[in-house]
């Protein structure tokens, strides 16, 4: 019978990887009990006895030691946004971005009021850095390592392109050959960043062979501009090239305006004319605007080859065909 | 016996529930990506739900997430009585936060037929909208005399419930040991002393199990992502193959949940969409 007592009591006292035993732990726990004298003791005892754990794993002089971990960079970029006071240009027009974003958070589809504040002051710093003229949020897309906040802007007049390192490559006499900035697809420049707070990164301008292609796929995204899109027909191209496509299609399907808030301007000799707020333009009753027949598209569909105007060379062949 | 008197007081100190104060919300919202309840439905919510915790005399309420339809979204809550891996816990829906419908328990019957509706057919948002399926005649047998007989319809809202119960039973996780069977009333319940996943325990699919016990490292290869983000020291796991579920922890404390915000439909393309 000793004998037994004394097995159970070896077994009790068995020290654990951190020297703690079971037969110590709940001495502790009984004296913790007796000295502290709580009401009810039965009800809370898992508590106290992991309280009792607690206590005993009080970090040990390494951990008093080691130097604390520096602050992710991106709760610092965030806190640096907030600080900064950017100028903007004189002629930018920056939106109310804020009001905006509450605009959709009514809708239960808006970004976390908290990131309305650090994406203003974000897009207020891209607009400055490189002088933009316009500034408009464009969304968000997920990915599956990192998401996307996406940014849409024009400049006042399309800057000089660099020559860069060396000659840029030659471009394909096959391919459709993209649309200039400033026109048709790539009306607008888009830049990205994976967290706000980080710096933007523009993306390239969108090329009709990606577009098309396109349409054919459905990837996730990885949230590197970099990384590899795998498919078959292969991609021509990596993730910022397709995100650029996909951001494409999704403006010229999904951006609408109230029908007759715009309208061409009659007066104007450029082609296309341009798209202006018609004057003295009332908005109809809620109730009429519910219908999807009181909305328009804003930007033109995207032709099958991949750009909103026809290519130059195509109009050529045609001209030939219709002297011939 | 000291199990019904547990019960008892569990019930009677059903406090007001954690499901959408502002931290548990927030850390929905920063693992789906975006907020998904309007400011209004929130403080409808912060109201209507303890009342209807009460009403039913639920130990906890919980935000299940939206359910998207092209007119309205159906925000949904579910209500336990024990754990959230319990077999009678009950769902409901409402569209403004205020007004919450229980959602019925679908017969097998009926979860067949809702299989029939096509993939393609999103939510309209009217809970009232009808969908008719019709039977096929299965080989060597007559057709019946009465071919109404082989159509069935189904309302959205038992679609919508039919839509609810697939995806928790099929994606829903917890942290392992988070819900741990209680010995004595034979239910699985929280596990009050559950101090939460380690970091790099919380991004192992190891440390995730699905309600009905299967490890969330069953998933299909690659279609469960999961991702720290230090900003909020918040790790997330966010499926592929049900888009817009999330399951979230903050690691070493035992702040956790999940939330399915989507349409309620199944990625049948995630093998060519895997990037």
């Amino acid at each position: 019978m000793d004998s037994a007592v004394a097995v159970a009591k070896a077994k009790l006292m068995q020290a654990d990887a951190n020297g703690m035993s079971l037969h110590d732990h709940l001495s502790a726990t009984v004296a913790k009990i007796i000295a502290e004298d709580p009401e009810n003791p039965l009800e809370v005892f898992e508590q106290i006895s992991l309280a009792v754990k607690k206590q005993a794993t009080l970090p040990r002089k390494e951990y008093l030691q080691t130097t604390p971990a520096p602050p992710p960079p991106e709760l610092v970029g965030k806190r640096d946004l907030f600080r900064a006071k950017p100028e903007l240009p004189e002629d930018a027009e920056f939106p109310n971005v804020v009001e905006e974003l509450a605009t959709f958070e009514n809708l239960g589809t808006g970004l976390v009021r908290d990131d309305a504040y650090v994406l203003k002051a974000s897009m207020a710093k891209l607009t400055a850095d490189k002088g933009l003229r316009t500034v408009r949020f464009f969304g968000k897309i997920l990915g599956t390592e990192r998401d996307y906040y996406v940014v849409e802007g024009a400049y006042a007049e399309e800057p000089e392109e660099d020559e860069g390192e060396g000659e840029p490559p030659a471009p394909d006499p096959k391919a459709v050959p993209p649309e200039e900035n400033g026109t048709g697809v790539n009306k607008f420049r888009y830049w990205v960043c994976n967290e706000l707070g980080e710096p933007w990164v523009e993306l390239p301008m969108a090329k009709p062979a990606a577009i098309t292609s396109a349409r054919e796929l459905k990837k996730h995204f990885t949230g590197r501009l970099d990384a590899a899109v795998v498919a078959h027909p292969p991609f021509p191209g990596t993730e910022k090239d397709y995100l650029r496509a996909q951001i494409a299609r999704i403006l010229h399907d999904t951006y609408v305006a109230p029908g007759g808030m715009f309208s061409f301007e009659e007066d104007s000799e450029e082609e296309p004319k341009p798209i202006v707020p018609t004057e003295e333009w009332e908005a109809p009753e809620p109730e009429e605007m519910a219908e999807p027949s009181a909305w328009v598209h804003f930007y033109s569909t995207i032709l099958k080859v991949g750009r909103v105007s026809k290519p130059p060379k195509e109009e050529a062949e045609e001209e030939e065909e219709e002297e011939a | 016996s000291s199990a019904p008197q547990h019960l008892a007081k569990a019930a009677s100190t059903a406090t007001m529930t954690d499901a959408t104060s502002g931290g548990m919300f927030d850390l929905a919202c920063h693992a789906l990506g975006y907020s998904f309840l309007s400011p209004e439905a929130k403080a409808a919510m912060k109201v209507s739900l303890p009342v209807l915790q009460s009403e039913y005399g639920f130990r906890k309420m919980y935000v299940w997430g939206k359910l998207k339809g092209m007119s309205a979204d159906y925000i949904i809550a579910q209500g336990v009585t024990h754990s959230l891996k319990e077999d009678g816990k009950k769902f409901f829906y409402c569209l403004d936060g205020a007004s919450w419908a229980q959602m019925i328990e679908p017969e097998p019957a009926v979860v067949e037929a809702c299989k029939m509706i096509p993939a393609t057919a999103m939510l309209t948002g009217d809970a009232a909208f009808q969908y008719t399926v019709t039977h096929e005649v299965p080989e060597g047998e007559e057709p019946p005399e009465n071919p109404e007989d082989l159509t069935v319809t189904i309302t959205e809202d038992v679609r919508a419930a039919c839509m609810v119960k697939e995806i928790d039973a099929a994606i829903a996780m917890v942290p392992v040991g988070a819900i741990i069977q209680d010995p004595t009333l034979g239910v699985p319940m929280a596990n009050s002393t559950f101090a939460g996943l380690s970091k790099q325990e919380s991004l192992d699919l190891k440390s995730w199990e699905l309600l009905a016990g299967l490890s969330a490292s069953q998933q299909l290869a690659g279609s469960l992502k999961s991702k720290h983000m230090p900003a909020h020291s918040l790790t997330v796991l966010r499926s592929l193959s049900w888009p817009g579920f999330c399951a979230f922890c903050v690691p070493s404390t035992d702040k956790w949940g999940y939330i399915y915000v989507g349409d309620g439909q199944k990625n049948s393309d995630i093998a060519f969409s895997l990037p």
